[in-house]
């Protein structure tokens, strides 16, 4: 239903995820809930290989843009960030997490539930 | 469906759109579909020093559900017609 990520088929994007991490990857597949299909997958910073084949859910997407410095999409790497100035290249202040995960959140279930069979 | 339809008339405007990790950018709507998911041209982001990760990328897809708020000029959109017409949704919604 969402064609809008079609213009992206194997073409090299930068996906941002949900906790914070940056990648870049060939896209090979989507579908309406933004399960994105990706191969080749590498830090955006580090270029360390994550993995060759990786489905990432629709619910980790945060979104998914194009890189622009490619008119050779698949196995050549993109040579953007070296153009960006080396300042600029370690990503210092990490992306905010958006899960709204708490920290420790069993051992507060744990004690939910001892309070509960306590009674 | 209604903001979907008011999506679609922002068509091809610039526009801001903040996202819950704080990322704001600034660029040409260029599509959205029924979930609200936005393809912005020509992205700049706003403060592009604290958040690199998206040097070097022009046009991007953006999940709905990651989207805090769409800033958009004050001419382009009559609050009046719009709060109007949430109403009648609302409204027949209830029916």
């Amino acid at each position: 239903m969402s064609p809008l990520l079609k213009d992206f088929l194997n073409k090299r994007v930068v996906v941002v995820t949900t906790d914070g991490q940056c990648f870049t990857a060939l896209l090979e597949g989507f579908d309406k809930n933004t399960n994105l299909l990706l191969s080749d997958v590498r830090e955006r910073f580090s270029h360390a290989l994550v993995a060759s084949s990786y489905l990432m859910r629709g619910t980790q997407v945060v979104c998914c843009g194009l890189l622009s410095t490619q008119d050779n999409p698949g196995s050549t790497l993109p040579s953007a960030p070296a153009s960006a100035p080396a300042s600029v290249q370690a990503p210092t202040t990490a992306l905010k997490d958006t899960k709204n995960r708490i920290p420790n959140e069993h051992q507060i279930w744990e004690k939910v539930w001892a309070a509960k069979t306590a009674k | 469906m209604l903001f979907f339809s008011f999506f679609k008339t922002l068509v091809d405007q610039e526009v801001t759109v903040e996202l819950k990790n704080d990322i704001e950018l600034k660029g040409t709507l260029k599509s959205v579909d029924q979930f609200l998911n936005l393809k912005l041209d020509n992205i700049s982001c706003s403060n592009e020093a604290k958040y690199p990760h998206l040097s070097s990328v022009r046009n991007i897809f953006i999940r709905g559900s990651t989207v805090r708020y769409v800033y958009v000029d004050k001419n382009m959109v009559d609050t009046n017609l719009l709060q109007d017409a949430a109403r009648r949704e609302a409204m027949s919604a209830k029916k």
